[in-house]
């Protein structure tokens, strides 16, 4: 898929720009068929940690390294069943007063730097270091306001949610071109005093600037009954862009039988189950 | 006959915190499991000495084994020589002032009555081939590290022999027996936790006791003992610097280095010369550099920031930090090779000459290379095995210092088939018919040269650059990896590690809590391990190391999804069923009430939507330390989020997130 991807880009863009993998299920969320290097994620909601390890284990799977910024807490079995190689994850848990220092050394010589909301810059440090970003090309990952998931809750995450930027965007490190947000998280497997934990059925919707400024949206299992990142069958992921353009834009034609792509064209019809 | 002790009650306090802890819901126990390392160097060296500390070791050395293989009258001076540099001094020659280092010329005018003999590196193996075997009756796998030193893990034979100092004892009375009367005086004894710290208690027992040279260094006083000693025995033969492992060449190391780092004379045939110089010309660089920044002692190397000496000195510093620490890092990892790694050839026709079973076993050594690379595994500990067209076998156990190459391994074939070949006690009456490599322990590799992932790639190496420098700018401690451990809790199974003190392979880490475990099965054998003590879930995970704890089941642990948050130290709460009341579990695990409010220390209060649980946990009930008993539950929040909350001592805790 990985290989697959950056030829495709290439040839339909006419560019030598490398795109880093992403995992099929998350295509949808966007406007490419993997990540531009340089770019910054964000991703809130409940679930933002998985999802935003979830972005990042591709790329570590397929070799590249990823470093954890004042994620201290992030569980090393979750990051592992998602398929992350753990040799390439690194956890600085606590750059401390240093952390504009430590992404600089880390930028350009890791692929992928997940960082904690919490962790601020002066405005001077983030515009130098994103400018270092686009030309280093490592993609940050901010896991935006899941640590007070607790505090804010669904509700707040839902208003966040139809157009994704806004919000809490203005808390972390740099302004993330994409947004995801968590929204409509939903446990299920557990009852009253039975059952276990299974799976998370989330939707997560993708806004952004530029070409990813029309909201996209995905339903996924987040994680489901294994640990993995699916999509929900039968889900309905919708883009309101059509499906030309998104050919267009990202560089998959519409024949490509990758699948992915036809998971972005709308509408699907709803399958029964 | 002396021993070293900590000064203060260290470690009977630590005890004592430990288990305070536990009571209070073993906050610090929770926090030593994830494996990270807290604090400074030495500050950190206590509390991690739980898992950190290398397994303890005996090393046997004789002095100047050279001069006493070439046969030298103890009382009359004479050396051994090779390169034109003495390698080995009688106790005469050294009372006359001649020291190793020192140029033919020079010995020879110091004392123009003292007499030379070229070093023969393959004589030196065959006289010592007594001393092994004998050895060899006392204790299992004793490990030969050159001609002249020995290493066995003691945890099995102390508790046979009576402890520490009674195996020492022995251990010297046996190796004295067998060497002729005066020469008996060279022999030093030393046990310590990992191999460095034993090899400089021998040293510094036949210095401080000559009468006795046997030293015995307390578990856990390591670190204050070598604190003392001078930033030279970082080139000693004991220490991986010696080898030139650290300096990440691919050829710089063997027994070669040692041979002109000058401790004893112990060089490995004729390549050994151009392998070894090199590396001990590093060595003996970064050990200059350190003399002059005003480094006289190990424990001025340990005093300094390891981030500081990364910074200044890369690999090298860090081992040298670790070393000095009394971390001795070789062992503090040690992997257990797959089972049957080994590689065997026939000999058709036999052969007569030694030179054309080298020439076999040096195919043999590479081909086990290679397949241990390609495992991002670097041998530490080969046996060799060989049989005679009469059936005659021979079966011997070689460690190295750091890591052997190919050619290491050839020498060691050519030592024991010499020593076999001249013996006494087993002496091969014909030509040599078939030859067996056997992988006895592998440590993750940790050399460069070796990637994983079919070769380190440039980026993997910009990368590890990278946070080499982010260590130096957050602290060693503060960049880690994460390994899967092994145990029920996910704060058990999750291990944070400094980033390069674990190989490039997951196996380091699967290897749960117990180093000292593992290196314990391995010392004495690993049924041994499993008969005495088997109960123990991590000591037997320990011993059947890595590939086992992935397919073994850990009954009562969680299945997937694992939680995306681990709290390292768990988050106290109050939970009220819908009265209002506390919620309990009682010892048989029956719940008061179904819980219905979470509240926070921060006072804020959620309502709790789904819960399941409560799943009792009893672990380690045999060990009033490790035990912990706790009743997990899993609860669903009204904001939509899932806990993994758990029971312990009566209070409720939060102790993972499925964010």
């Amino acid at each position: 898929m990985a290989a697959e991807a950056v030829r495709l880009s290439d040839m339909a863009a006419g560019r030598r720009e490398r795109l880093l993998p992403v995992a099929d299920e998350l295509t949808p969320l966007l406007t490419q068929p993997g990540l531009a290097p340089g770019t910054v994620l964000g991703a809130q909601g409940p679930g933002a940690l998985t999802l935003a390890t979830a972005f990042a284990s591709e790329i570590s799977r397929t070799g590249g390294w990823v470093t954890a910024v004042g994620l201290g807490r992030m569980g090393v079995s979750a990051v592992a069943e998602r398929g992350a190689s753990l040799d390439r994850w690194t956890f600085v848990d606590e750059p401390g007063n240093a952390a504009a220092e430590v992404l600089n050394a880390l930028i350009g010589n890791v692929d992928v730097i997940l960082l904690a909301g919490s962790v601020r810059l002066t405005a001077a440090h983030s515009r130098r270091l994103r400018t270092r970003l686009r030309e280093r090309g490592t993609v940050v990952i901010e896991v935006g306001a899941s640590n007070t998931a607790g505090a804010r809750g669904v509700g707040a995450s839902n208003t966040a949610g139809a157009c994704g930027v806004g919000a809490s965007n203005t808390a972390g490190a740099f302004s993330p071109d994409v947004t995801m947000t968590v929204e409509r998280a939903a446990w299920t497997g557990l009852g009253h005093g039975h059952g276990r934990l299974r799976e998370r059925r989330a939707e997560v919707v993708a806004a952004g600037r530029g070409a990813a400024s029309l909201p996209r949206r995905a339903v996924l299992w987040l994680p489901d009954a294994s640990g993995h990142i699916t999509a929900v069958r039968g889900a309905i992921n919708t883009v309101s862009w059509p499906a030309q353009v998104v050919s267009a834009q990202g560089g998959i034609s519409m024949a490509d039988a990758s699948g992915s792509s036809d998971d972005v064209v709308v509408p699907l019809q709803r399958q029964a189950g | 006959m002396s021993s070293f002790r900590c000064s203060g009650k260290r470690d009977s306090q630590e005890r004592a915190v430990l288990s305070d802890s536990v009571e209070e819901g073993a906050v610090l126990e929770s926090a030593a499991g994830r494996g990270v390392v807290p604090g400074g160097p030495l500050a950190g060296a206590g509390s991690m000495a739980a898992q950190a500390t290398p397994p303890r070791m005996l090393a046997a050395e004789v002095a100047n084994w050279s001069a006493v293989a070439a046969g030298f009258d103890p009382s009359a001076p004479a050396a051994v020589v090779a390169a034109g540099r003495i390698t080995a001094v009688t106790p005469a020659a050294a009372a006359a002032g001649i020291r190793t280092g020192m140029r033919r010329r020079q010995a020879q005018t110091e004392c123009p009555v003292l007499e030379l003999a070229e070093h023969d590196p393959d004589l030196d193996a065959r006289c010592f081939a007594p001393v092994a075997a004998a050895l060899e009756d006392l204790a299992p796998r004793v490990e030969v590290l050159t001609p002249g030193c020995c290493v066995i893990a003691t945890r099995g034979p102390s508790r046979y022999y009576g402890g520490d100092e009674a195996l020492a004892e022995l251990v010297h009375r046996t190796v004295a027996g067998v060497l002729a009367g005066a020469s008996s005086t060279a022999v030093s004894v030393g046990i310590a936790d990992g191999l460095f710290a034993a090899g400089l208690a021998g040293r510094a027992a036949s210095v401080r006791t000559p009468s006795m040279p046997v030293l015995v260094v307390a578990a856990g006083c390591s670190a204050s003992f070598l604190r003392t000693l001078p930033i030279s025995t970082l080139a000693e033969a004991f220490s991986p610097l010696a080898g030139g492992g650290a300096s990440g060449t691919a050829g710089a190391r063997g027994v070669g280095a040692s041979n002109t780092a000058g401790a004893r004379g112990v060089g490995a045939s004729g390549t050994a010369g151009a392998r070894g110089v090199g590396a001990s010309d590093t060595t003996r660089d970064f050990i200059d550099v350190l003399r002059r920044l005003g480094l006289r002692t190990l424990g001025d190397v340990a005093a300094l920031e390891v981030t500081d000496l990364i910074g200044r000195f890369g690999t090298p510093g860090e081992w040298a930090h670790r070393l000095a620490s009394g971390r001795d890092p070789r062992l503090s990892q040690p992997g257990v090779a797959q089972p049957e790694l080994s590689a065997e050839t026939e000999i058709d026709p036999p052969a007569d000459r030694l030179d054309s079973v080298a020439f076999a076993a040096k195919s043999l050594a590479d081909q086990l290379d290679a397949q241990l690379a390609r495992e991002g595994q670097a041998l530490v500990c080969v046996e060799v095995s060989a049989e005679t067209e009469h059936g005659e076998t021979t079966s011997r156990r070689w460690r190295h210092g750091f890591r052997f190459s190919p050619p290491d391994v050839v020498d060691r074939v050519r030592w024991q088939l010499d020593g076999w070949r001249a013996g006494k006690r087993t002496r091969a009456s014909g030509r040599v018919s078939h030859i067996r490599l056997t992988v006895a322990e592998t440590v993750p590799d940790e050399g460069r040269q070796l990637g994983f992932w079919g070769g380190q790639s440039e980026a993997d190496e910009r990368a590890e650059r990278a946070l080499q420098r982010v260590q130096t700018l957050v602290g060693f401690d503060s960049v880690t990896v994460g390994r899967l451990g092994s145990g029920r809790r996910f704060a058990d199974l999750e291990q944070r590690l400094p980033f390069g003190t674990v190989g490039a392979s997951d196996t380091a880490g699967a290897r749960g809590v117990g180093a000292s475990d593992t290196a314990g099965a391995r010392g004495v054998g690993a049924s041994d391990t499993a008969g005495a003590r088997g109960v123990g879930v991590s000591d037997t995970a320990g011993a059947r190391g890595v590939g086992a704890s992935d397919t073994a089941p850990w009954p009562g642990r969680l299945g997937a999804p694992a939680p995306a948050e681990v709290l390292a130290e768990p988050e106290p709460l109050v939970v009220l069923d819908a009265d209002g009341e506390p919620v309990g579990v009682s010892g048989r695990a029956q719940l008061s009430a179904p819980p219905a409010v979470l509240c926070r220390v921060d006072g804020r209060t959620s309502r709790i939507t789904a819960w399941a649980g409560p799943w009792p946990l009893d672990e380690r009930w045999w060990d009033r330390a490790a035990r912990r008993r706790q009743a997990r539950f899993q609860l669903v929040l009204d904001d939509g989020t899932a806990h993994l909350c758990a029971v312990e001592g009566g209070r409720w805790q939060r102790e993972a997130t499925y964010d």
